[in-house]
């Protein structure tokens, strides 16, 4: 009996991680929309670790060149109204937006699976009780109680993430509860129980393979929505200190030069937004079409 | 020798009679990785105020030429050969237009499971009125509500509730109301695929009466898809037996019974439990169906027919004739071919 | 439900920071001047007492006081800020849904590459910040070509006017509507022209939702039983694909439409502050810099409550539209 269950417990956590995997793997096109995402995010996520090797100029130094230049050979991607090369900027630009939304996803993993999952098991009255109290908090806009804790309690990394998180949370608890709860009445699930799996044994076994994928579904919108929520807040002038470079902020700056016909330093700030979030945006839309039963 | 039922010349007055011709019909379904012959080299003779039972297990095509005959085969599926005559009309070289009109006026189809067959927001009424103006919109809607609440009650549902959602409905009153959709502009085919199945008993056995007193109320055809025998007894008067896409035998219906001549035939019919008999044991064909993207060489049935002989998995037996209005798809026949000519 | 949620903003915005006159006199130092403030703001009180005060004054439609110098009442603010808001949305949404279920329709019934483009075009348009929308709009259609206003409701000169009979005085601060009930077409193409660039981002930013979902519900709905029955019936194809399977299709949408009407609100915030038109949302970005907690905490519950009943009306309507629930 004891070799059986040897064996039995190692090709688990191989299959988990292969069954997390191998969208990426096979033809069509939702791994060719995974692919492409990836490569996006992948894309800004060296640049901006990469910053401070690769950036050309200093993004904060002004009057290195004359205010609003058009693209040039010195300045590929122009200047801004203070003479700051715009290529520097965007560069060191996302490492604010993407730091804020790595933290909200991070305490939203935290606190809403394993939330999600124990309220979801235990069921009664307390899970119904929470179920309500997410239910009203989903329908919230994110920037809207953003705006509300940052205006209390001032702008960081650590006030915009937990905005966003908070607002998010409701998200995973959902999706996470209704899939424990209709797994946890599926005949297999008691054909376990019966053959003697405790509580954390059903739990890693039964439910949370079928979980994950769709945690991960969930965890690339909630990127893609706190990197936009971020860039709307930096956008009003809630974002993070002036002198830090900045997607959103630049897009402030870039709008009043708009009238001069000045479109480079929002093109390129803005394109560079929708890039980040496209990118989550894209893994979560082809992994979602790869482990969905296909329609045909 | 007897020549297949395809083969043989027609006299003028049979002509008149047939009402349907399904000739060499065949249809597949075309998914990205593999293509499954759904239907494969059919015949069906069909004379007007008949009924055939069209038998099969599930995958066996029968529902697929139902579809085929109300044109409603889309892609994925695909009519590859054949063709299908209606009262003398070519079907599968109608435009869209002309086969909408004959689509739900001459041919009439009911479907399986009444819980999903009508449209939840309308009334039952609307559904009527729908119909009847699509295929006449010089109906006027009182006249239209008129004829629905006649139909209606003919099939024993009152009239006041013309103006109920589909919802409010029991399975079986919905098959009713199904039929009577059917009925509605008196057509001269009706195909039945699976009209109880998803019923229970006693309401199976209303349904099937009634649908048996409007037939000869009507004159009307009927083709009576099913994988159940027992209403087949009842109510055909000829019986196709299908079997992985192709036809395995065609017969009167007591012919079938009585002596059954394609293996497969044989075996439906002994797997059918027989309170009478003293034997316990239930009667099974082994194996399962074929997989219709991956079909077997040679005859379909033979991994699971206990006469196969080698020539069964060579070569793909065609229609032989072995009585008068009956022919089955099995090499074990060709003796009889021999015995008749 | 709405209980809950003013209570979470109350709790953020008064029991947490404690006293919100002292964060926004944190430099004054003059203790008197921040007591008298705190006393006619009424927060001198025990947080309990403020908690119940303040929902009794909500009941009896008052937002607080703003804490802007004259201490006006916030709830007229808003409230004379909401017209601008509401049509903005209005139009949004009517532009989001008509781009989204047209599209999702037209995706559903073509697989393949037109299908493909469709999905793809949901999630990028998804993803697009809507204020860098609305800032390629006015480049190209305010700045390059010249063909539309930039900013704002109307342009200087035009003068609203509203539909008056005698002494009878209706005004309902939506330009495109008032306007025509007092028959000013000049005033009413101008409107039009200044909302053209502003409901049409935020609305093709929340047409992506509306896009996927109708395609997938289109998608089965088309593949659905009753859908073939009425095929066998011999009905035209766009009888069946309107009145059968996007009817069908388009109610689970309803229900999730609630949610997205918080989405809109936040993306009209971000585009009334983009496009200079004086909102419910511009004004709460405005307060926030002036530091008025109050009047910050009066938006948000405003917005907490306008939420709630637009969710409660979807549910209403829901129930109106699908048979099997009214019963």
């Amino acid at each position: 009996m004891k070799t059986l269950q040897k064996t039995r417990e190692k090709p688990q956590t191989v299959s988990v991680m292969a069954k997390l995997v191998s969208p990426l793997f096979g033809k069509g096109y939702g791994r060719a929309l995974m692919l492409v995402g990836l490569g996006m995010t992948l894309f800004i996520t060296v640049m901006s670790v990469l910053a401070p090797v690769i950036s050309p100029y200093d993004p904060t130094q002004i009057g290195l060149g004359p205010p609003n230049d058009p693209p040039s050979a010195q300045f590929p991607m122009g200047t801004d109204q203070y003479g700051r090369d715009m290529l520097s900027r965007i560069i060191w630009g996302g490492r604010f937006i993407l730091l804020v939304a790595v933290t909200a996803v991070v305490i939203c993993l935290t606190i809403g699976l394993p939330i999600g999952l124990a309220s979801a098991y235990a069921g009664g009255n307390v899970d119904r009780a929470l179920a309500l109290v997410m239910d009203s908090m989903y329908a919230f806009p994110g920037l809207v109680l953003a705006i509300m804790l940052i205006s209390v309690f001032g702008v960081s990394i650590i006030n915009d993430a937990l905005a966003i998180a908070v607002v998010f949370i409701p998200s995973y608890f959902r999706v996470v509860r209704s899939q424990v709860l209709s797994i946890k009445e599926m005949p297999y699930v008691d054909a376990g129980k019966s053959a003697g799996a405790g509580t954390p044994a059903v739990l890693l076994r039964y439910i949370w393979p079928n979980v994950i994928s769709s945690v991960i579904v969930i965890a690339t919108v909630n990127f893609a929505d706190s990197i936009l929520t971020t860039a709307g807040l930096d956008f009003i002038g809630l974002g993070l200190q002036v002198n830090l470079p900045d997607w959103g902020i630049d897009l402030t700056y870039g709008r009043q030069a708009l009238p001069l016909g000045v479109w480079w330093t929002i093109v390129f700030s803005g394109s560079m937004i929708l890039m980040a979030a496209l990118g989550f945006s894209l893994i979560s839309e082809g992994y979602a079409e790869r482990t969905n039963p296909k329609l045909r | 020798m007897k020549v297949t039922q395809r083969e043989r010349i027609r006299s003028f007055g049979e002509i008149l009679q047939q009402l349907l011709r399904i000739n060499s019909l065949s249809v597949e379904y075309r998914t990205g990785e593999a293509t499954a012959k759904a239907v494969q080299n059919v015949y069906i003779d069909l004379k007007r105020g008949e009924t055939l039972g069209l038998v099969g297990e599930s995958g066996s095509g029968k529902s697929t030429l139902g579809l085929a005959v109300m044109g409603l085969i889309r892609p994925p599926g695909y009519i590859t050969s054949g063709s299908i005559t209606f009262d003398n009309t070519e079907l599968l070289t109608l435009k869209t237009r002309q086969l909408r009109e004959i689509r739900g006026k001459k041919v009439a189809m009911i479907f399986q499971d009444p819980m999903t067959s009508l449209n939840p927001v309308k009334k039952i009424g609307d559904h009527f009125v729908e119909y009847i103006r699509a295929h006449d919109n010089g109906v006027s809607v009182q006249d239209a509500r008129s004829t629905a609440k006649t139909v209606l009650v003919d099939l024993g549902i009152p009239d006041s509730r013309i103006d109920d959602y589909p919802h409010q409905f029991s399975g079986g009153m919905r098959q009713r109301v199904m039929i009577g959709l059917a009925l509605a502009l008196n057509p001269s085919l009706i195909i039945a695929d699976e009209p109880t199945t998803a019923l229970d008993v006693i309401v199976e056995a209303q349904i099937l009466k009634q649908l048996a007193e409007l037939k000869s109320k009507y004159s009307l055809s009927l083709i009576l898809i099913t994988h159940n025998m027992g209403i087949v007894a009842e109510m055909a008067d000829r019986v196709a037996v299908m079997y992985a896409g192709r036809l395995a035998e065609v017969a009167p219906a007591i012919e079938i019974f009585e002596s059954p001549k394609h293996p497969y035939t044989q075996a439906l019919l002994e797997s059918i439990p027989n309170i009478l008999t003293s034997d316990r044991t239930l009667k099974t064909v082994p194996g399962s169906p074929p997989d219709l993207t991956d079909l077997p060489a040679g005859c379909p049935f033979h991994p699971r027919c206990r006469y196969a002989f080698d020539r069964c998995r060579n070569e793909v037996p065609q229609p032989i004739v072995t009585g008068n209005d009956s022919e089955a798809e099995c090499f074990l026949l060709e003796g009889a071919k021999a015995r008749h000519s | 439900m709405v209980m809950i949620l003013l209570s979470i903003v109350f709790v953020v915005m008064r029991v947490l920071p404690g006293n919100p006159v002292l964060l926004r006199f944190e430099k004054t130092a003059d203790p008197a001047l921040v007591a008298s403030f705190t006393h006619q703001l009424g927060l001198d009180k025990p947080v309990y007492v403020q908690y119940f005060e303040y929902l009794w004054q909500l009941l009896h439609g008052s937002f607080g006081l703003s804490m802007a110098g004259s201490f006006e009442p916030v709830g007229p603010q808003i409230l004379s800020r909401f017209p601008a808001t509401l049509e903005l949305t209005i139009y949004a949404f009517i532009v989001a849904a008509i781009v989204g279920v047209l599209l999702g329709t037209f995706g559903a019934q073509r697989p393949g590459v037109a299908d493909n483009s469709v999905k793809i075009f949901g999630v990028l348009i998804f993803a697009f910040p809507v204020f860098f929308l609305g800032m390629i709009f006015q480049l190209v259609f305010g700045i390059w070509l010249h063909l539309l206003p930039v900013s704002g409701r109307l342009s200087p000169g035009v003068t609203p006017t509203s539909f008056s009979l005698g002494t009878f005085h209706f005004e309902t601060g939506i330009l495109t509507l008032d306007s025509i009930l007092s028959g000013n077409l000049t005033e009413f193409i101008d409107a039009v022209r200044h909302l053209v660039m502003p409901a049409t981002a935020l609305g093709l930013v929340i047409s992506g939702f509306f896009v996927r979902m109708t395609r997938a519900n289109m998608l089965e709905t088309i593949r659905s039983d009753f859908v073939t029955a009425a095929r066998a019936r011999g009905l035209k194809e766009r009888t069946i694909v309107y009145s059968y399977a996007l009817r069908n299709a388009l109610l689970p949408i309803i229900t999730i439409m609630g949610l997205q009407f918080a989405r809109l609100l936040a993306g009209a915030i971000l585009t009334e502050t983009e496009f200079n038109l004086l909102g419910v949302g511009s004004y709460l970005v405005d307060r926030i810099t002036f530091l008025d907690y109050t009047a910050v905490q009066g938006t948000v519950v405003f917005l907490a409550l306008l939420i709630s009943s637009v969710g409660l009306i979807v549910d209403i309507l829901y129930a109106y539209l699908d048979p099997r629930v009214r019963l």
